[in-house]
C-alpha cells in the first residue's frame, strides 16, 4: 500500500499545480490557433506541443524537463540556450529568399531600416520598466519581428528570459495580420493606398551572385556582431544564386530548416515551464512586444510617407509595413489590404523589398545589441 | 530602479540612438552599392563578358516547367484564391 502511496505521490496529477494547467491550455490554444485559423502552424505546433509536454509535472529523482541536468530535452534545449538554431534557420532563410525585388528597387531596403525603431524603442519601454540593460535590449529584439534573431540575442542576453520573449516574438509574428492593418488604415489616406508601383526591373543573374558576398561584407564590417546571422543568410542565399550548388541549396531550405525548426519550436515550448513562465515579468515582455510590433509598423509606413515627400515615383506607405521582418506574412497583409482597396494593385513583390530588407535590419541592430550590451 | 531614471543610468537613449544609426547607415550602404552595381557590372561585362550559365535558357526566356513554378508559387502566395489551369 505505501509503494502505491508513493507512486501516486510522483503522478503528473498529484504535482500538478495552476500554472502547470494554464501553461498546458496556452499549448493547447497555440495548437489549435496553428490548425483552425493557420496561425504560423509550423511554429505554433511544435511550441505548443512543446509548452504541453514541458508543463508535465517531473519526478524530483528523474531528469526530465529542459531545465534538469543530463535529461534529453536539455539535449535538444542546448541548441536554443547556446544559439545554434537560428542561424541554422537563417541559412534555410537565404537559401529560399530572392533578392531579385530588392535589388531592383534599392530605396525600399530603408524602409526595412526604418521599421528598426521598433526595436530601440522597445529597448527604452523595457528600461523604463525596471528591465536591466541586457535583458531590455533582449526584449527589444522582438520588435525586429524575427523569431530565430530574438532567440539568439535573448540566449546571449538574457537566457532566464528566452521563454518568455521566444513565445511573444512568435506569438505576435502569428497574429501579424491581426496587429498591423489598423496601424495601416491609420496611418494611410485611401489616396495613399491606391498608389500603383512601376513594375520591378530585370535582375541579372552575376548582381544576384555579387550581391550576398558584398552585402554580408557591408553588414558585418560595420556590425560584427551580425556576423554569425548575417553570414549563415547570405551563405544560403549564395547557395541558391551560384546555380551550381542546388542540393546544397535544397537541403539547406527543406530538410534542414525543417529538422532545426522542430527541434527549435519544441525545445522552446518546453522551455515554458510554469515556475519560470508564469511572472509579472513575462506579463511585462507580452505588454512591450505588442508595443514592439505596432511601433515598427508605424516606422515603416511614416518613413514611407517621409520618402514620398522627395520622390517623383511614390512608394504605397503600405509597403512600409513590411519592413517588419515577418517573412512573408507582412508582405502578404499589404498585398491584402492593397487588394482591398485595388483589386488590380499588386504590392506583393514590392513589399518583399522592404520584408527582406527587414530580415538584415533586425540580424544587424542584434548584433548591434549584443556588441553593446554584452554583460551588462 | 525603473522609469526615466533608469533609462538614464542605462545610457538607453545612447544605445537607441547609436543603434538605430549604424543599422540605417549598414542598410544605407547596401542600398548604395545596390544602386552602383548595374554601373559597376557595363564596366566589368567590358573587361570579364558575362557567361551563360548552363542553367539559363540561351534566348533568356524561361522554361514551361518554370514557368508552371512561378505559377504555383504565385497561387500559393494568395492563398489558393487562383485557380491554376493547364492551357494546351
Amino acid at each position: 500500500m505505501d509503494l502505491l502511496i508513493s507512486f501516486l505521490e510522483t503522478t503528473g496529477f498529484a504535482q500538478m499545480t495552476w500554472g502547470n494547467a494554464i501553461m498546458i491550455l496556452v499549448g493547447l490554444v497555440f495548437i489549435y490557433l496553428a490548425i483552425t485559423k493557420e496561425f504560423e502552424p509550423l511554429l505554433l505546433v511544435p511550441i505548443g506541443m512543446g509548452a504541453i509536454v514541458g508543463n508535465i509535472p517531473s519526478v524530483e529523482s528523474m531528469a526530465l524537463g529542459v531545465y534538469d541536468e543530463g535529461s534529453v530535452l536539455q539535449y535538444i534545449y542546448f541548441g536554443v540556450s547556446n544559439g545554434i538554431y537560428p542561424p541554422l534557420i537563417f541559412l534555410g532563410i537565404g537559401a529560399m529568399t530572392d533578392f531579385s525585388t530588392m535589388l531592383s528597387n534599392p530605396k525600399l531596403i530603408l524602409l526595412g531600416a526604418a521599421a528598426q525603431i521598433g526595436i530601440f524603442l522597445t529597448l527604452l519601454g523595457a528600461l523604463f520598466l525596471g528591465f536591466t540593460g541586457a535583458e531590455a535590449g533582449a526584449i527589444g529584439i522582438i520588435g525586429g519581428a524575427d523569431g530565430p534573431t530574438a532567440i539568439f540575442l535573448s540566449a546571449k542576453l538574457a537566457p532566464h528570459l528566452l521563454g518568455a520573449i521566444a513565445i511573444a516574438a512568435y506569438s505576435y509574428m502569428a497574429l501579424v495580420p491581426v496587429l498591423q492593418p489598423p496601424v495601416m488604415y491609420l496611418l494611410t489616406s485611401k489616396r495613399e493606398r491606391l498608389i500603383r508601383m512601376k513594375p520591378p526591373r530585370h535582375v541579372s543573374q552575376r548582381e544576384k551572385i555579387i550581391f550576398p558576398i558584398a552585402g554580408f561584407l557591408i553588414a558585418a564590417l560595420i556590425a560584427p556582431g551580425s556576423l554569425t546571422l548575417v553570414g549563415m543568410l547570405f551563405f544560403g542565399n549564395l547557395l541558391k544564386e551560384s546555380c551550381v550548388t542546388e542540393r546544397l541549396a535544397n537541403s539547406a531550405r527543406n530538410a534542414m530548416v525543417d529538422i532545426v525548426t522542430i527541434l527549435l519550436g519544441f525545445s522552446v515550448g518546453a522551455s515554458t515551464q510554469a515556475d519560470n513562465f508564469l511572472t509579472p515579468q513575462s506579463l511585462k515582455i507580452f505588454g512591450l512586444g505588442a508595443v514592439s510590433f505596432i511601433v515598427a509598423t508605424a516606422g515603416g509606413v511614416l518613413f514611407a510617407k517621409f520618402m514620398n515627400l522627395f520622390l517623383k515615383d511614390k512608394i504605397n506607405p503600405l509597403i512600409g509595413a513590411a519592413g517588419v521582418s515577418a517573412v512573408p506574412d507582412s508582405a502578404r497583409v499589404v498585398q491584402m489590404i492593397g487588394q482591398k482597396e485595388d483589386p488590380e494593385n499588386f504590392l506583393l513583390m514590392h513589399a518583399m523589398a522592404p520584408n527582406v530588407a527587414g530580415v538584415l535590419g533586425s540580424a544587424i541592430g542584434a548584433g548591434v545589441l549584443w556588441s553593446v550590451l554584452v554583460g551588462g | 530602479m525603473n522609469g526615466i531614471e533608469n533609462i538614464l543610468e542605462q545610457e538607453g537613449i545612447g544605445i537607441a540612438i547609436t543603434g538605430m544609426s549604424i543599422v540605417f547607415t549598414a542598410l544605407l550602404l547596401i542600398t548604395f552599392y545596390i544602386a552602383f552595381l548595374p554601373t559597376l557590372l557595363k564596366q566589368l561585362d567590358r573587361v570579364l563578358p558575362e557567361e551563360k550559365s548552363r542553367h539559363q535558357r540561351a534566348d533568356g526566356k524561361v522554361s514551361e516547367e518554370e514557368d508552371l513554378m512561378i505559377a504555383a508559387a504565385i497561387a500559393t502566395a494568395f492563398r489558393r484564391r487562383h485557380k491554376l489551369k493547364e492551357t494546351p
